[in-house]
Formats: structure tokens, C-alpha cells, sequence
């Protein structure tokens, strides 16, 4: 049978493809260059990327199926995918909602954070295997896990922007 | 596979990998100088804990001295784990329960010894181990890979009365540091055992066995301690092999149920923080034609003529603008956009960039 590792891997190789192509679209983007090629591009390849990233996070964790995690490496893969998913889903729907390409720099400038975000948990998981990282140099042991209560406050806050910014795009 | 991964793969239910070796590719596999033996079983009884001993001698240099250790039942690379012969992995030398192990050779020392803690297969017959290992060498060198050769033995069924430990007991493998050990024998056929510790090489001590039940005193430092059960009942008395406890510090460890809601809680919150990071300000809309009395530039011309990444809001039907200053009466600055404009418009009208 194969292992919830391999097909890790194989998902892992889809989202970083397609969010290294983001970010090279991102930065014309910010770069002001080629606009209505880098927004296609970077938007479709973000999306591409998104799709897989779910696959690639359950597998992952099919892969280390303890209760505890007991790995500060793992701990801060899955913290950094979650938020560059959040990130990316804002920036799309961003882009969707706007029904046009988006002028200024925020919102390619956001959408690097999120592709650079991946790649630094790719990075994590050539440490957390092979123990060797290009990124060797950061801090990759310190994380910051919130008591539930905490956690729980920031999902609130989440869910009433969301809430806040769909009503205000309704009212136009 | 071609060159060593320098920080080991981590210990796992692996088949052997040979990484070619076999076919003799001096570019990107070799063969280890390492010489690899397996002991006999402690003993060989079918569905009976059980010890298998993996010498690896005459290592040779290497830059991380980490060795893999895998523990099989043939040299196929497929199917080849004990589990897939009935063997029970209890115990491996790292406190898991995993047939490849990574182990490091000391400093100044060329040979290394790990054991495995197997329950026998509980069909009686003929079996095979052996042991493959594979480590790296000096610089960026390429995989390499070495074989023992195969011990067979046989598993025979254990005598109606002979003492013995119970199917379902099964020995604990790791406790904390400063934690001792509190341990309740199951055992079959048994009239009474008595209990020795030892210090691996070290001469070994009894423990007192209160009620079925010994306690072995906490680790100061993280290491291993090893102990066994002298068995006695009406068949002849037995001694179970030594089982190895690993003492380890307490790490860091997270729950998962906490660690998820705050992935969670973050997914929702950078999802929220971005949407509303391109809200536009529900700015004061300015009717150009009644502002100051001006007379209405033909400025939506313009916008509507820009190219739609200028996404300053227009109302066709209504020429307001937000937040654009009213623009002169004789137009924009030469050589100005609109764009420009709406930035730079509010000094150029109070006489800063004239």
C-alpha cells in the first residue's frame, strides 16, 4: 500500500510548483510589469495551487497520525500552511470579488506573502526529512502554540471580517 | 537515491533499500567495509518474547557517523520486514516499534550494537533474519550500503507447563526522566519469578516483587536500563531476555486538538484581515459641479478612457468622484493623469507644486 507519505510528497511537489509560479506572477505584479499576463497567471496558478494544498495537509498529517505532536518543526508546517491558505483564499476572493485586475501593490504584495509562506514550509519539510534547509538560518524550533481561549478569540475575529467584509461588499 | 541523506530518513517500517548497490554503480552507490552479523533469538519459542542482537563492526569513516539499521526477514526489498513473517516488533532499540532504526557510532569507537525486543511468530517452523545497514561516508558521498548474512533457526511450540510471560503482556519501552517505572508481570504457568536490573554491561541487581509487581527506580539522565524475569513454575525455570527501558528527557509536545484550532483560527483571520485589507473607504463623494462653482472638466472621458487598473470609482450617470480634488478650470497640469491627480491634485491646488 502506499504511504500517506508518498502521496505527501507528490501533493507537496504540486502546491510548491504552483505557488512558485504565483510568486514570480506576484512580483511583475508589484513590479508593474506585463499586468494582464502576471494577474492571469498569478491567480490561475494560485488556484491551482490552493486546490491541492487541503490534499497535501491531510496527507501530511496521515503521515504522523499520533495524538501528540511532538515535533516543534511540524507544529510550525502546519501553522504556516493554514495561514498561507487563509491568505491565498483572501487574496482570490479578493480578485473575485473585484471582478477586474486590482490596481496598486497591497494586494500582489499580499499574494508573495502567501507564496513565500509555502515555500517556507516546504523548506521546514526538507528539514524536518533530510535534516538541510537553504533556510537554515531561521529559527525553525520556537513555536507559539495559544491556549484554547486565545485560539478561540482569534476565530471570532476571523469569522467577523469575513462576516464585516461580505456585508460591506454587498452594500457596494 | 544517490548520495547519503546526511540527516538520516528517521525510524520507520522500511523494506530494505539497496539503492543499487547491488549492481555495482561505484558513481552513486557502494558497498559498506562495515562487517554486519545477527545474533541468534534469546530463544525461539512460537508466540514468545524474544531478543535479536545486530552487530555491526569495523565501521568506517563517515561525517555524521549516523548508521540506518534495518532489521528483515530477506534480501528482496519487498515484503521483507518480520512483520511480514508473523514476527511482532515489541520493542527496537530506540524505544519504538519500527524494523529500520537510526543509531550513531561514537566518537572513536568502530562498532555498534542494537537490539530488537520480537514476539515470535506463532506458527512454529523455519525462519531467517538478517540485517542490512546503510550510512554515509566522507563529504558529499554517495549512499552506502551493506548486508549481514541470513541466520536461520527453529521456532518450536513451547511446552504445555513451561513458564512464560503472558500473549498480551507486553514490556514498556520508554518512560521519562526522573519517572520510575511501575510494572505488573502477566505471566502463564508461573508459581513465582524474581526480577534483575541491570545497567547495560553492568553487573545486575534483584528488585523486590511485591504482589506480582516491581518497580524500577527513575532515571537521573536519559539512557537505558535494561531488566528480565527468572520464571518459575512446574516446568523447568526460564529466563525472559533482557528488555531495554529508554529513559528520555521530556520533550516539547503539543496537542493536536489545540494545535489545529489555532491553525484554524489563524486560516479564518488572514482570510479576514485580506478581504477586508481591499475594502474601499466609503469615501464623501464630491459633485465636481457644485464644488466651488467650477465648471465640470470632462473628466470621465478621461477615467473612462484609462485603462481599467485604474480603478478609481466613477458613476456614469452622475459625474462624482471620490475623493478627487475639484481639478482647475483650465484642466489638469500638463502632462498630469488623473491618477496623479487624485494624489498630488490637493497640493497642487494650495500652491505646493506650482
Amino acid at each position: 500500500m502506499i504511504s500517506a507519505g508518498t502521496f505527501h510528497v507528490i501533493t507537496t511537489e504540486l502546491v510548491v510548483g504552483m505557488f512558485a509560479l504565483a510568486g514570480i506572477a506576484y512580483l511583475l505584479l508589484v513590479l508593474d510589469k506585463k499586468r494582464e499576463t502576471a494577474d492571469i497567471v498569478a491567480h490561475w496558478a494560485m488556484l491551482g495551487g490552493l486546490l491541492a494544498l487541503p490534499l497535501t495537509i491531510i496527507f501530511g498529517i496521515y503521515a504522523n497520525p499520533t495524538e501528540q505532536i511532538s515535533n516543534q518543526l511540524l507544529a510550525n508546517k502546519v501553522l504556516l500552511s493554514f495561514s498561507a491558505l487563509g491568505i491565498s483564499v483572501g487574496v482570490l476572493l479578493n480578485r473575485w470579488l473585484n471582478k477586474g485586475p486590482i490596481s496598486g501593490r497591497l494586494h500582489p504584495s499580499i499574494g508573495m506573502v502567501a507564496c513565500g509562506m509555502i515555500l517556507l514550509v516546504a523548506s521546514l519539510g526538507g528539514m524536518y526529512t533530510r535534516g538541510e534547509s537553504l533556510l537554515f538560518f531561521l529559527p525553525k524550533d520556537i513555536v507559539l502554540i495559544f491556549p484554547v481561549w486565545a485560539s478561540t478569540i482569534l476565530l471570532l475575529m476571523g469569522l467577523m471580517l469575513i462576516s464585516k467584509s461580505a456585508v460591506d461588499h454587498r452594500r457596494g | 537515491m544517490t548520495s547519503a541523506k546526511s540527516g538520516g530518513e528517521g525510524d520507520d517500517i522500511r523494506s530494505m533499500q539497496c539503492g543499487g548497490s547491488c549492481h555495482s554503480d561505484p558513481a552513486l552507490n557502494a558497498t559498506s567495509a562495515a562487517m554486519v552479523s545477527v545474533e541468534q533469538p534469546s530463544s525461539k519459542w512460537a508466540g514468545l518474547l524474544t531478543t535479536v542482537t545486530v552487530n555491526i563492526t569495523d565501521f568506517p569513516e563517515s561525517e555524521t557517523r549516523i548508521v540506518g539499521v534495518f532489521l528483515l526477514t530477506n534480501d528482496q526489498g519487498a515484503k521483507d520486514t518480520p512483520q511480514h513473517e508473523g514476527w511482532t516488533i515489541v520493542a527496537d532499540p530506540n524505544g519504538g516499534v519500527v524494523n529500520y532504526i537510526e543509531t550513531r557510532v561514537s566518537n572513536g569507537e568502530t562498532s555498534v550494537s542494537v537490539t530488537w525486543t520480537l514476539k515470535a511468530p506463532v506458527v512454529a517452523g523455519n525462519y531467517t533474519l538478517l540485517a542490512s545497514i546503510h550510512h554515509g561516508g566522507v563529504g558529499n558521498s554517495v549512499s552506502i550500503h551493506g548486508n549481514s548474512w541470513p541466520i536461520s533457526f527453529t521456532i518450536d511450540e513451547p511446552p504445555e507447563d513451561l513458564p512464560r510471560l503472558a500473549s498480551t503482556f507486553t514490556p514498556p519501552n520508554t518512560r521519562l526522566v526522573n519517572q520510575e517505572t511501575i510494572i505488573t508481570l502477566e505471566t502463564e504457568d508461573v508459581t513465582d519469578y524474581i526480577v534483575e536490573m541491570r545497567v547495560p554491561g553492568a553487573q545486575s541487581v534483584t528488585l523486590d516483587v511485591v504482589e506480582g509487581t516491581f518497580t524500577i527506580p527513575p532515571a537521573i539522565n536519559s539512557g537505558s536500563i535494561e531488566w528480565r524475569a527468572t520464571l518459575s513454575g512446574v516446568g523447568p525455570d526460564q529466563q525472559t531476555p533482557w528488555f531495554t527501558l529508554i529513559a528520555k528527557e521530556e520533550g516539547w509536545q503539543s496537542d493536536r486538538v489545540e494545535l489545529y484550532l489555532q491553525a484554524f483560527s489563524l486560516l479564518f483571520l488572514m482570510t479576514g484581515l485580506v478581504l477586508v485589507s481591499n475594502r474601499k473607504p466609503r469615501a464623501e463623494k464630491i459633485d465636481l459641479v457644485g464644488v466651488m462653482g467650477l465648471p465640470q472638466p470632462d473628466i470621465t472621458a478621461q477615467i473612462i478612457s484609462e485603462p481599467q487598473q485604474h480603478s478609481t470609482p466613477v458613476v456614469e450617470h452622475n459625474p462624482v468622484i471620490s475623493t478627487i480634488p475639484p481639478v482647475p478650470i483650465e484642466g489638469l497640469p500638463a502632462g498630469w493623469t488623473m491618477e496623479q491627480w487624485q494624489h498630488y491634485g490637493e497640493q497642487y491646488l494650495q500652491g505646493g507644486l506650482r
